[in-house]
Protein backbone atom coordinates (compact mmCIF):
# COMPACT_ATOMS: atom_id res chain seq x y z
CA UNK A 1 0.00 0.00 0.00
CA UNK A 2 1.46 3.39 -0.76
CA UNK A 3 2.17 5.64 2.15
CA UNK A 4 0.43 8.74 2.76
CA UNK A 5 3.00 10.84 3.99
CA UNK A 6 5.87 10.60 1.20
CA UNK A 7 7.25 13.89 1.13
CA UNK A 8 10.51 14.54 1.20
CA UNK A 9 11.90 17.88 2.98
CA UNK A 10 15.44 19.14 2.70
CA UNK A 11 17.06 21.08 5.60
CA UNK A 12 16.37 25.08 4.74
CA UNK A 13 20.40 25.19 5.43
CA UNK A 14 21.16 22.68 2.47
CA UNK A 15 18.89 23.75 0.02
CA UNK A 16 20.62 27.22 0.74
CA UNK A 17 23.70 25.87 0.18
CA UNK A 18 23.45 23.90 -2.75
CA UNK A 19 21.50 27.24 -4.43
CA UNK A 20 24.43 29.46 -3.34
CA UNK A 21 26.95 26.56 -4.86
CA UNK A 22 24.94 26.41 -7.88
CA UNK A 23 24.99 29.94 -8.36
CA UNK A 24 28.76 30.35 -7.74
CA UNK A 25 29.67 27.63 -10.16
CA UNK A 26 27.32 28.88 -12.61
CA UNK A 27 28.58 32.51 -12.69
CA UNK A 28 31.99 30.57 -12.45
CA UNK A 29 30.81 29.00 -15.63
CA UNK A 30 28.87 31.27 -17.51
CA UNK A 31 31.14 31.17 -20.55
CA UNK A 32 30.47 28.10 -20.77
CA UNK A 33 27.14 28.29 -21.11
CA UNK A 34 26.81 29.68 -24.97
CA UNK A 35 28.46 26.81 -26.93
CA UNK A 36 27.08 23.48 -26.80
CA UNK A 37 29.03 21.28 -28.81
CA UNK A 38 26.79 18.65 -31.36
CA UNK A 39 28.33 15.46 -31.37
CA UNK A 40 26.77 14.06 -33.96
CA UNK A 41 29.49 12.64 -36.13
CA UNK A 42 27.44 12.62 -39.67
CA UNK A 43 27.29 16.43 -40.40
CA UNK A 44 30.90 18.04 -40.69
CA UNK A 45 31.54 21.14 -38.70
CA UNK A 46 31.35 24.53 -40.11
CA UNK A 47 33.93 26.08 -40.93
CA UNK A 48 35.40 29.02 -38.50
CA UNK A 49 35.00 32.64 -38.55
CA UNK A 50 34.18 35.04 -40.86
CA UNK A 51 32.62 38.23 -38.82
CA UNK A 52 29.44 37.48 -39.62
CA UNK A 53 29.57 33.96 -38.45
CA UNK A 54 30.70 35.74 -35.07
CA UNK A 55 27.88 38.04 -34.73
CA UNK A 56 25.58 34.76 -36.19
CA UNK A 57 27.13 32.90 -33.72
CA UNK A 58 26.56 35.99 -31.01
CA UNK A 59 23.13 36.13 -31.93
CA UNK A 60 22.35 32.36 -31.18
CA UNK A 61 23.98 32.18 -28.03
CA UNK A 62 21.67 34.90 -26.95
CA UNK A 63 18.80 33.50 -28.59
CA UNK A 64 19.84 29.73 -26.43
CA UNK A 65 20.01 32.03 -22.84
CA UNK A 66 16.67 33.69 -23.49
CA UNK A 67 15.24 30.65 -24.59
CA UNK A 68 16.60 29.47 -21.46
CA UNK A 69 15.71 31.95 -18.89
CA UNK A 70 11.92 31.52 -20.30
CA UNK A 71 11.74 27.78 -19.79
CA UNK A 72 10.90 27.39 -23.87
CA UNK A 73 10.30 24.00 -24.53
CA UNK A 74 12.90 22.58 -26.57
CA UNK A 75 13.03 21.72 -30.79
CA UNK A 76 13.18 18.06 -31.21
CA UNK A 77 16.57 18.50 -33.24
CA UNK A 78 17.55 20.78 -30.42
CA UNK A 79 16.86 17.92 -28.03
CA UNK A 80 18.42 14.89 -29.99
CA UNK A 81 21.93 16.78 -30.30
CA UNK A 82 21.35 18.29 -26.87
CA UNK A 83 20.55 14.82 -24.92
CA UNK A 84 23.73 14.00 -26.52
CA UNK A 85 25.89 16.95 -25.69
CA UNK A 86 24.37 16.88 -21.80
CA UNK A 87 25.33 13.50 -21.85
CA UNK A 88 29.04 13.74 -23.13
CA UNK A 89 29.50 16.20 -20.92
CA UNK A 90 27.86 14.71 -17.42
CA UNK A 91 28.53 11.17 -17.60
CA UNK A 92 31.78 10.91 -16.62
CA UNK A 93 30.88 12.80 -13.11
CA UNK A 94 28.49 10.44 -12.41
CA UNK A 95 29.80 7.30 -12.78
CA UNK A 96 32.48 8.89 -10.95
CA UNK A 97 30.68 9.60 -8.21
CA UNK A 98 27.76 7.28 -8.38
CA UNK A 99 28.98 3.99 -10.18
CA UNK A 100 27.86 2.35 -13.55
CA UNK A 101 24.07 2.65 -12.85
CA UNK A 102 22.31 6.14 -14.48
CA UNK A 103 19.02 5.83 -12.68
CA UNK A 104 16.70 5.26 -9.22
CA UNK A 105 17.43 3.13 -6.32
CA UNK A 106 15.59 0.93 -4.45
CA UNK A 107 14.45 2.40 -1.15
CA UNK A 108 12.99 -0.55 0.77
CA UNK A 109 14.33 -0.34 3.76
CA UNK A 110 13.13 4.06 3.40
CA UNK A 111 16.95 4.81 4.91
CA UNK A 112 19.16 2.10 3.12
CA UNK A 113 22.15 4.45 2.62
CA UNK A 114 23.86 1.55 0.11
CA UNK A 115 22.97 3.26 -2.59
CA UNK A 116 24.76 1.64 -5.29
CA UNK A 117 23.45 -1.81 -4.46
CA UNK A 118 19.92 0.19 -4.25
CA UNK A 119 20.75 0.90 -7.67
CA UNK A 120 21.49 -2.81 -8.57
CA UNK A 121 18.06 -3.89 -6.53
CA UNK A 122 15.62 -0.98 -8.55
CA UNK A 123 16.50 -3.55 -11.72
CA UNK A 124 15.58 -6.51 -9.74
CA UNK A 125 12.92 -5.59 -8.53
CA UNK A 126 11.72 -4.08 -11.80
CA UNK A 127 12.21 -7.44 -13.22
CA UNK A 128 10.49 -9.48 -10.68
CA UNK A 129 7.36 -7.27 -10.65
CA UNK A 130 7.09 -7.55 -14.68
CA UNK A 131 6.80 -11.25 -13.87
CA UNK A 132 10.21 -12.06 -16.38
CA UNK A 133 11.58 -15.42 -15.72
CA UNK A 134 8.18 -16.51 -13.78
CA UNK A 135 7.14 -19.25 -16.86
CA UNK A 136 10.84 -20.61 -16.58
CA UNK A 137 11.76 -19.01 -19.52
CA UNK A 138 14.56 -16.21 -19.42
CA UNK A 139 15.22 -13.77 -21.57
CA UNK A 140 17.79 -14.42 -24.44
CA UNK A 141 17.78 -11.38 -26.61
CA UNK A 142 17.69 -7.89 -24.72
CA UNK A 143 17.99 -4.43 -26.07
CA UNK A 144 18.53 -1.59 -23.56
CA UNK A 145 16.91 1.26 -24.99
CA UNK A 146 18.39 4.55 -24.07
CA UNK A 147 21.21 2.21 -22.54
CA UNK A 148 23.53 5.04 -20.41
CA UNK A 149 26.92 3.33 -20.00
CA UNK A 150 25.27 -0.30 -19.81
CA UNK A 151 24.91 -0.39 -16.22
CA UNK A 152 21.79 -2.90 -16.93
CA UNK A 153 22.44 -4.69 -19.90
CA UNK A 154 25.55 -6.22 -18.01
CA UNK A 155 23.60 -6.60 -14.93
CA UNK A 156 21.18 -8.46 -17.52
CA UNK A 157 23.33 -10.88 -18.64
CA UNK A 158 24.89 -11.76 -16.30
CA UNK A 159 21.45 -12.60 -14.70
CA UNK A 160 20.39 -14.47 -17.33
CA UNK A 161 22.22 -17.68 -18.80
CA UNK A 162 22.99 -17.28 -22.21
CA UNK A 163 21.27 -13.66 -22.84
CA UNK A 164 23.19 -11.20 -24.88
CA UNK A 165 22.17 -7.41 -24.54
CA UNK A 166 22.21 -4.59 -27.28
CA UNK A 167 22.32 -1.34 -25.69
CA UNK A 168 21.34 2.18 -27.82
CA UNK A 169 22.44 5.62 -26.64
CA UNK A 170 22.41 8.78 -28.54
CA UNK A 171 25.56 9.66 -26.71
CA UNK A 172 29.04 8.48 -28.54
CA UNK A 173 30.71 9.29 -24.74
CA UNK A 174 28.17 6.60 -23.28
CA UNK A 175 28.50 3.68 -25.92
CA UNK A 176 32.18 4.06 -25.79
CA UNK A 177 32.34 4.03 -21.97
CA UNK A 178 29.66 1.26 -22.01
CA UNK A 179 31.76 -1.41 -24.56
CA UNK A 180 34.62 -0.47 -22.50
CA UNK A 181 33.19 -1.32 -18.68
CA UNK A 182 31.73 -4.66 -20.68
CA UNK A 183 35.33 -5.57 -21.54
CA UNK A 184 36.60 -5.04 -18.11
CA UNK A 185 34.07 -6.85 -16.72
CA UNK A 186 34.63 -9.81 -19.13
CA UNK A 187 31.11 -8.99 -20.42
CA UNK A 188 31.79 -7.98 -24.11
CA UNK A 189 30.71 -11.20 -25.92
CA UNK A 190 27.35 -10.34 -23.46
CA UNK A 191 26.78 -6.94 -24.14
CA UNK A 192 27.45 -4.01 -27.00
CA UNK A 193 26.30 -0.51 -27.11
CA UNK A 194 25.77 1.56 -30.36
CA UNK A 195 24.69 5.22 -31.03
CA UNK A 196 21.42 5.14 -32.43
CA UNK A 197 17.99 7.15 -31.88
CA UNK A 198 15.40 5.11 -29.71
CA UNK A 199 12.44 6.49 -32.37
CA UNK A 200 14.53 4.72 -35.29
CA UNK A 201 15.95 1.56 -33.71
CA UNK A 202 18.39 0.22 -36.09
CA UNK A 203 17.19 -3.52 -35.79
CA UNK A 204 14.99 -5.61 -37.70
CA UNK A 205 11.47 -6.13 -36.47
CA UNK A 206 10.59 -8.98 -33.83
CA UNK A 207 13.73 -9.55 -32.24
CA UNK A 208 14.51 -9.36 -28.79
CA UNK A 209 12.26 -11.45 -26.33
CA UNK A 210 12.48 -8.77 -23.62
CA UNK A 211 12.39 -4.87 -24.58
CA UNK A 212 14.28 -3.01 -21.65
CA UNK A 213 13.61 1.05 -21.60
CA UNK A 214 14.78 2.26 -17.90
CA UNK A 215 14.73 5.74 -17.59
CA UNK A 216 15.04 6.97 -21.00
CA UNK A 217 11.17 7.21 -21.90
CA UNK A 218 11.39 11.25 -20.42
CA UNK A 219 14.52 12.07 -23.29
CA UNK A 220 11.60 10.90 -26.15
CA UNK A 221 9.64 14.19 -27.87
CA UNK A 222 7.31 11.49 -29.75
CA UNK A 223 5.63 8.98 -27.31
CA UNK A 224 3.88 7.26 -29.85
CA UNK A 225 6.52 6.77 -32.10
CA UNK A 226 9.03 5.62 -28.76
CA UNK A 227 6.23 2.98 -28.35
CA UNK A 228 6.08 1.47 -31.74
CA UNK A 229 9.51 1.10 -31.66
CA UNK A 230 9.34 -0.80 -28.88
CA UNK A 231 6.61 -2.79 -29.92
CA UNK A 232 8.19 -3.39 -33.55
CA UNK A 233 11.44 -4.42 -32.29
CA UNK A 234 10.31 -6.89 -29.96
CA UNK A 235 9.78 -10.32 -30.66
CA UNK A 236 6.17 -12.23 -31.13
CA UNK A 237 5.70 -13.23 -27.49
CA UNK A 238 8.31 -10.83 -26.06
CA UNK A 239 7.94 -8.57 -23.03
CA UNK A 240 8.23 -5.11 -22.90
CA UNK A 241 9.51 -3.35 -19.34
CA UNK A 242 9.13 0.91 -19.29
CA UNK A 243 10.12 2.61 -16.15
CA UNK A 244 9.74 6.14 -16.67
CA UNK A 245 9.03 9.66 -15.21
CA UNK A 246 5.78 10.83 -15.70
CA UNK A 247 3.63 13.59 -14.36
CA UNK A 248 0.49 12.32 -12.35
CA UNK A 249 -2.79 11.03 -14.23
CA UNK A 250 -5.24 13.79 -15.40
CA UNK A 251 -8.09 13.51 -13.22
CA UNK A 252 -11.54 12.71 -15.22
CA UNK A 253 -12.36 15.99 -16.90
CA UNK A 254 -8.99 17.55 -16.52
CA UNK A 255 -7.45 18.66 -19.56
CA UNK A 256 -4.07 19.63 -18.88
CA UNK A 257 -1.88 19.97 -15.50
CA UNK A 258 -2.30 23.40 -13.77
CA UNK A 259 0.27 26.12 -14.51
CA UNK A 260 2.53 26.23 -11.19
CA UNK A 261 2.60 22.72 -12.16
CA UNK A 262 3.65 23.25 -15.64
CA UNK A 263 5.96 25.89 -14.98
CA UNK A 264 8.09 23.10 -12.30
CA UNK A 265 8.24 20.54 -15.46
CA UNK A 266 8.83 23.26 -17.95
CA UNK A 267 12.30 24.22 -15.82
CA UNK A 268 13.37 20.47 -15.14
CA UNK A 269 12.97 20.53 -19.12
CA UNK A 270 15.11 22.85 -19.96
CA UNK A 271 17.84 21.44 -17.30
CA UNK A 272 17.71 17.72 -18.78
CA UNK A 273 16.79 18.09 -22.31
CA UNK A 274 13.33 16.74 -21.80
CA UNK A 275 10.40 16.84 -23.62
CA UNK A 276 6.95 17.38 -22.73
CA UNK A 277 5.79 14.76 -19.98
CA UNK A 278 3.36 13.08 -20.25
CA UNK A 279 1.43 10.66 -18.04
CA UNK A 280 1.45 6.75 -17.16
CA UNK A 281 -1.91 6.57 -18.58
CA UNK A 282 -1.44 7.92 -21.80
CA UNK A 283 1.82 5.42 -22.11
CA UNK A 284 -1.27 2.97 -21.26
CA UNK A 285 -3.21 4.08 -24.00
CA UNK A 286 -0.68 4.87 -26.20
CA UNK A 287 0.37 0.95 -25.64
CA UNK A 288 -3.02 -0.54 -26.48
CA UNK A 289 -3.35 1.57 -29.41
CA UNK A 290 -0.16 -0.10 -30.44
CA UNK A 291 -1.77 -3.41 -29.56
CA UNK A 292 -0.08 -4.23 -27.09
CA UNK A 293 -1.37 -7.32 -25.02
CA UNK A 294 -1.37 -7.63 -20.81
CA UNK A 295 -0.74 -4.31 -19.86
CA UNK A 296 0.04 -3.53 -16.84
CA UNK A 297 1.31 -0.06 -14.44
CA UNK A 298 2.51 0.64 -10.77
CA UNK A 299 3.49 4.05 -9.28
CA UNK A 300 6.42 3.52 -6.94
CA UNK A 301 7.42 7.05 -6.63
CA UNK A 302 7.39 6.27 -2.93
CA UNK A 303 10.02 3.90 -3.12
CA UNK A 304 12.21 5.75 -4.88
CA UNK A 305 11.70 9.07 -3.27
CA UNK A 306 14.67 8.87 -0.91
CA UNK A 307 17.27 8.73 -4.12
CA UNK A 308 17.15 12.85 -5.03
CA UNK A 309 18.27 13.36 -1.27
CA UNK A 310 20.79 11.33 -1.56
CA UNK A 311 21.98 12.36 -5.02
CA UNK A 312 21.85 16.23 -3.42
CA UNK A 313 24.19 14.62 -0.29
CA UNK A 314 26.29 13.20 -2.57
CA UNK A 315 26.95 16.16 -4.63
CA UNK A 316 27.92 18.68 -1.35
CA UNK A 317 31.66 17.27 -1.32
CA UNK A 318 34.82 18.69 -2.39
CA UNK A 319 35.06 15.59 -5.13
CA UNK A 320 31.58 16.02 -6.63
CA UNK A 321 31.65 20.02 -6.06
CA UNK A 322 34.92 20.10 -8.48
CA UNK A 323 33.63 17.13 -11.26
CA UNK A 324 31.04 19.29 -11.13
CA UNK A 325 33.21 22.56 -11.86
CA UNK A 326 34.93 20.98 -14.75
CA UNK A 327 31.71 19.20 -16.64
CA UNK A 328 30.34 22.37 -17.49
CA UNK A 329 27.24 24.50 -17.22
CA UNK A 330 24.94 22.08 -18.58
CA UNK A 331 25.93 19.77 -15.85
CA UNK A 332 25.70 21.94 -12.91
CA UNK A 333 22.75 23.16 -14.05
CA UNK A 334 21.56 19.35 -14.18
CA UNK A 335 22.49 19.56 -10.75
CA UNK A 336 20.88 22.40 -9.64
CA UNK A 337 17.23 20.64 -11.40
CA UNK A 338 17.34 18.11 -8.98
CA UNK A 339 15.79 20.36 -6.05
CA UNK A 340 13.27 20.65 -8.79
CA UNK A 341 12.80 16.95 -9.00
CA UNK A 342 12.58 17.22 -5.91
CA UNK A 343 9.76 19.71 -5.56
CA UNK A 344 7.96 18.18 -8.60
CA UNK A 345 7.87 14.92 -6.14
CA UNK A 346 6.61 16.46 -3.04
CA UNK A 347 4.09 18.57 -5.41
CA UNK A 348 2.53 14.78 -6.15
CA UNK A 349 3.40 16.29 -9.78
CA UNK A 350 6.08 13.82 -10.51
CA UNK A 351 5.41 10.09 -10.60
CA UNK A 352 8.16 7.22 -11.23
CA UNK A 353 5.91 4.74 -13.19
CA UNK A 354 6.03 1.42 -14.28
CA UNK A 355 4.92 -0.11 -17.31
CA UNK A 356 4.74 -3.35 -19.19
CA UNK A 357 3.09 -5.96 -21.59
CA UNK A 358 3.79 -8.19 -24.41
CA UNK A 359 3.99 -8.43 -27.96
CA UNK A 360 1.17 -10.66 -29.83
CA UNK A 361 2.31 -14.21 -30.21
CA UNK A 362 2.48 -15.29 -33.49
CA UNK B 1 31.95 -3.36 -33.73
CA UNK B 2 32.01 -7.32 -33.89
CA UNK B 3 30.10 -9.53 -36.76
CA UNK B 4 27.76 -10.80 -33.98
CA UNK B 5 26.56 -6.89 -33.42
CA UNK B 6 26.52 -6.52 -37.11
CA UNK B 7 24.09 -9.44 -37.88
CA UNK B 8 21.43 -7.51 -35.96
CA UNK B 9 22.02 -3.98 -37.53
CA UNK B 10 20.00 -2.69 -39.93
CA UNK B 11 19.41 0.51 -41.88
CA UNK B 12 16.10 2.16 -40.94
CA UNK B 13 16.21 5.09 -43.14
CA UNK B 14 12.84 6.23 -44.40
CA UNK B 15 11.19 4.22 -47.35
CA UNK B 16 14.11 1.81 -47.37
CA UNK B 17 12.75 -1.61 -48.38
CA UNK B 18 15.05 -3.85 -46.68
CA UNK B 19 18.11 -2.42 -45.20
CA UNK B 20 19.51 -5.82 -44.16
CA UNK B 21 22.00 -6.80 -43.81
CA UNK B 22 24.25 -3.84 -44.14
CA UNK B 23 27.84 -4.31 -45.90
CA UNK B 24 31.27 -3.96 -44.56
CA UNK B 25 33.81 -1.31 -45.95
CA UNK B 26 36.35 -2.29 -43.64
CA UNK B 27 39.32 0.81 -43.13
CA UNK B 28 40.71 -0.70 -39.76
CA UNK B 29 39.91 -4.42 -38.22
CA UNK B 30 41.46 -6.39 -35.62
CA UNK B 31 41.49 -9.66 -34.43
CA UNK B 32 41.97 -11.25 -31.23
CA UNK B 33 41.64 -14.54 -29.42
CA UNK B 34 39.07 -15.56 -26.78
CA UNK B 35 38.69 -19.21 -25.43
CA UNK B 36 35.24 -21.24 -26.87
CA UNK B 37 32.39 -20.88 -24.38
CA UNK B 38 30.53 -23.56 -26.36
CA UNK B 39 27.58 -23.92 -24.50
CA UNK B 40 27.04 -20.03 -24.87
CA UNK B 41 27.88 -20.54 -28.25
CA UNK B 42 25.23 -22.94 -28.94
CA UNK B 43 22.55 -20.97 -26.94
CA UNK B 44 22.95 -18.29 -29.19
CA UNK B 45 23.42 -20.10 -33.16
CA UNK B 46 19.49 -20.09 -33.39
CA UNK B 47 19.31 -16.39 -33.45
CA UNK B 48 21.70 -15.70 -35.75
CA UNK B 49 20.93 -14.82 -39.25
CA UNK B 50 23.49 -17.30 -41.08
CA UNK B 51 23.21 -15.77 -44.59
CA UNK B 52 23.95 -12.49 -43.48
CA UNK B 53 27.10 -14.13 -41.09
CA UNK B 54 28.29 -15.71 -43.64
CA UNK B 55 28.28 -12.73 -46.33
CA UNK B 56 29.85 -10.55 -43.65
CA UNK B 57 32.55 -12.87 -43.40
CA UNK B 58 33.59 -13.00 -46.55
CA UNK B 59 33.61 -8.94 -46.96
CA UNK B 60 36.42 -8.55 -44.15
CA UNK B 61 38.21 -11.86 -44.48
CA UNK B 62 40.86 -10.46 -46.89
CA UNK B 63 41.49 -7.38 -44.61
CA UNK B 64 41.99 -9.84 -41.72
CA UNK B 65 45.67 -11.35 -40.03
CA UNK B 66 45.74 -14.21 -40.66
CA UNK B 67 42.93 -14.18 -43.03
CA UNK B 68 39.77 -16.13 -41.45
CA UNK B 69 39.30 -19.49 -41.77
CA UNK B 70 35.80 -20.87 -43.94
CA UNK B 71 32.62 -21.13 -42.38
CA UNK B 72 30.04 -23.57 -43.43
CA UNK B 73 28.74 -22.10 -46.97
CA UNK B 74 25.07 -23.07 -45.60
CA UNK B 75 23.53 -23.55 -41.74
CA UNK B 76 20.35 -23.95 -40.50
CA UNK B 77 21.32 -22.91 -37.22
CA UNK B 78 17.93 -22.60 -35.80
CA UNK B 79 18.17 -26.86 -35.34
CA UNK B 80 19.12 -26.64 -32.21
CA UNK B 81 19.56 -30.39 -32.74
CA UNK B 82 22.39 -30.63 -35.62
CA UNK B 83 24.42 -27.29 -34.50
CA UNK B 84 24.77 -30.08 -31.20
CA UNK B 85 26.53 -32.27 -33.36
CA UNK B 86 28.75 -29.79 -35.22
CA UNK B 87 32.25 -30.49 -35.10
CA UNK B 88 34.90 -28.63 -33.06
CA UNK B 89 36.70 -27.06 -35.88
CA UNK B 90 33.60 -25.50 -36.97
CA UNK B 91 32.77 -24.41 -33.60
CA UNK B 92 35.68 -22.41 -33.27
CA UNK B 93 35.41 -20.78 -36.99
CA UNK B 94 32.06 -19.86 -35.94
CA UNK B 95 33.42 -18.44 -32.60
CA UNK B 96 35.76 -16.64 -34.03
CA UNK B 97 34.16 -14.93 -36.76
CA UNK B 98 31.07 -13.48 -33.88
CA UNK B 99 33.53 -12.56 -31.35
CA UNK B 100 37.10 -12.47 -32.36
CA UNK B 101 36.88 -10.06 -34.91
CA UNK B 102 36.55 -6.32 -34.40
CA UNK B 103 35.61 -3.50 -37.31
CA UNK B 104 37.59 -0.33 -35.69
CA UNK B 105 37.28 2.43 -38.47
CA UNK B 106 34.89 1.77 -41.71
CA UNK B 107 31.27 2.00 -43.05
CA UNK B 108 28.01 -0.26 -42.75
CA UNK B 109 26.44 0.59 -46.35
CA UNK B 110 22.98 0.06 -46.93
CA UNK B 111 22.15 -2.46 -49.65
CA UNK B 112 19.25 -0.99 -51.10
CA UNK B 113 20.42 2.90 -50.89
CA UNK B 114 23.99 2.92 -50.69
CA UNK B 115 23.43 5.27 -47.26
CA UNK B 116 26.80 4.85 -44.76
CA UNK B 117 26.77 4.98 -41.48
CA UNK B 118 30.02 5.45 -39.81
CA UNK B 119 31.97 3.05 -37.48
CA UNK B 120 34.37 5.00 -35.38
CA UNK B 121 36.54 3.30 -32.18
CA UNK B 122 34.71 0.10 -32.93
CA UNK B 123 31.31 2.20 -32.49
CA UNK B 124 28.29 1.96 -35.56
CA UNK B 125 26.56 5.20 -35.60
CA UNK B 126 23.25 4.59 -36.92
CA UNK B 127 21.31 7.96 -36.34
CA UNK B 128 19.96 9.11 -39.11
CA UNK B 129 20.03 12.40 -40.41
CA UNK B 130 16.74 15.22 -40.37
CA UNK B 131 15.73 13.94 -44.41
CA UNK B 132 15.64 10.24 -43.75
CA UNK B 133 13.18 10.43 -40.48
Amino acid sequence: AARTSDTLKLKPTMKLSLVLAALLLGNFASTQAFSPRPTSTSSPAPLAASSSTALHGIRSAVARARDSLLSRERTDEDLKSGIAFFYDRSSKLWEDVWGEHMHHGYYIPEDRTDHVQAQIDLIDEVLKWAGVGDDGKTPKKVVDVGCGIGGSSRHIVRKYEGATANGITLSPYQAQRGNELAKEQGLEDRASFQVADALNQPFPSNTFDLVWSLESGEHMPDKQKFVNELLRVAAPGGRIIIVTWCHRDLLPGEPCLSTKEEKILAKINRAYYLPKWCSVADYVSLLEKAGAENIKREDWSYIIAPFWKAVIKSSLNLKSLVGLLKSGFSTIRGAYAMLLMLKGFNAGVIKFGLITCTKKDE
Amino acid sequence: MRLLTHNFLRSNVKGTENGYPLNIEVTTINCEDSPLDKSFLLNLLPKVNYPALRTAVQQISQHCVPPLKEIPEQLDVSDKESNQNLDHETLKNLHRVLFDVYLIEGWLVCPDTGRKFPVKDGIPNMILHEDEI
